[in-house]
């Protein structure tokens, strides 16, 4: 990420307060989210009453990640896989508490993203990129 | 600068009596979600919606990646695809593409979120109003279901509302009751603004900061809840063999 850390497959540091900075970037926050939204979900007690309630919840590691390591990177397909098995597992466990006859889902994105991989300029700004670019392109001889 | 694109995907699923029926199956195989929704009856209000917003999620990973998606997305994108719409370039990061295509009418403004994310919510200004709005969007695309009846809540105009996010990289959780959340001072004011934790940092918003004091005690579910997984991810039991993001053993203990 940002020129550091692009071997794939990543680990996390081993001090805590790295790791949960790292962690950010990673499809575990999205899985704590989602926990988070199901315990709300029961401390409410949302979708019990005949009126209809609303659980948002807005999931934003596919961002950090693509940000991060590309829109096209393995990192960003390991996100999605592992947020489709994320997501599938809070269907079902929403399912085990509420009558799912009467949950309506709403999927959507809040913005997309150009088909650039960034994979290739590891580099985050475009200034680093063009340096890194002109330091290979450069003959040695050229200091 | 980046070229972000707005593309935005909307799938709406409505569970069905048949997906009801669909549980007696083998627990082994996740209830499905219908692709297909009946406008033959009118079905009865939805008891919960459910909205989820996937930051960047660019419309074609669904077709991309679809032979290796057998979880939620998968379940999900048989849903009744609304609006596949590819906006023009936003100026604002692309969630605040506010194009005057019609076919944007038709476009629940679930947005939000990251366009007006937490930490710059100004007091005075509600969230809730329009989480509301964009839930009653919702239920107007379902066939059969009149989205009026969202506005009957007994003593309330809009649904109650709760939301999930990672605010600022961190997740966080806030619940209001809306009668009493027109605003974000009032409910940091109201000790029965049903707020439950907003684990923010520091430098946001007054009224931000006044949310996090307001946390209640019998609400610190949350964090403790948050604390744990996060403690259980750095501590290796979410430590997967198949993760690409895998932790880093801890360390040997002499």
């Amino acid at each position: 990420m940002n020129g550091r850390n692009f071997l794939f497959p990543h680990r996390l540091p081993d001090d805590s307060a790295a790791a949960a900075a790292a962690s950010l970037a990673t499809p575990f926050m999205d899985e704590i989210e989602l926990d988070l939204a199901l315990e709300g979900l029961n401390a409410l007690s949302l979708g019990k009453a005949r009126q209809t309630d609303v659980l948002s919840i807005s999931l934003s590691a596919t961002d950090a990640i693509g940000h991060g390591y590309g829109q096209d990177s393995r990192e960003m397909h390991d996100n999605v896989l592992r947020l489709d098995r994320n997501l599938g597992a809070f269907i079902d466990s929403l399912f085990k508490l509420r009558d799912s006859t009467r949950i309506a889902f709403a999927l959507t994105a809040d913005h997309g993203v150009a088909r650039r991989s960034r994979s290739l300029y590891p580099c985050q700004s475009s200034r680093h990129r063009f340096e890194s670019t002109s330091q290979i392109l450069r003959p040695a001889s050229v200091p | 600068m980046i070229r972000f694109v707005g593309t935005i995907l909307l799938v709406i699923c409505f569970s069905t009596r048949a997906d009801c029926q669909s549980a007696t199956r083998s627990a082994s195989q996740p209830r499905e979600l219908p692709s297909a929704i009946s406008t033959a009856s009118p079905l009865p209000p939805p008891s919960l919606i459910v909205l989820i917003t996937i930051d960047q999620f660019r419309d074609d990973y669904l077709d991309r990646f679809g032979p290796q998606l057998h979880g939620g997305l998968a379940r999900l994108s048989r849903g009744r695809r609304l609006v596949h719409e590819r906006a023009p370039r936003p100026r604002d990061h692309g969630n605040r593409a506010r194009t005057r295509d019609t076919s944007r009418r038709t476009l629940p403004s679930l947005d939000r979120h990251h366009g007006e994310p937490h930490w710059r919510r100004r007091p005075g200004r509600s969230t809730v109003g329009r989480w509301c709005r964009d839930a009653r969007r919702v239920a107007e695309e379902i066939p059969g279901h009149d989205a009026r009846r969202l506005a009957t809540r007994e003593g309330s105009a809009v649904p109650r509302t709760l939301c999930v996010e990672e605010g600022i990289g961190q997740p966080f959780c806030q619940s209001a009751d809306p009668k009493r959340m027109s605003t974000g001072t009032q409910v940091a004011a109201s000790r029965r603004a049903d707020t439950i934790v907003t684990p923010c940092r520091t430098g946001s918003t007054d009224s931000t900061r006044a949310e996090c004091r307001r946390i209640s005690p019998e609400k610190a579910w949350t964090l403790m809840l948050a604390g744990l997984r996060l403690q259980r991810a750095l501590t290796g039991d979410l430590r997967d063999e198949r993760s690409q993001f895998s932790l880093s053993p801890p360390p040997s203990r002499r």
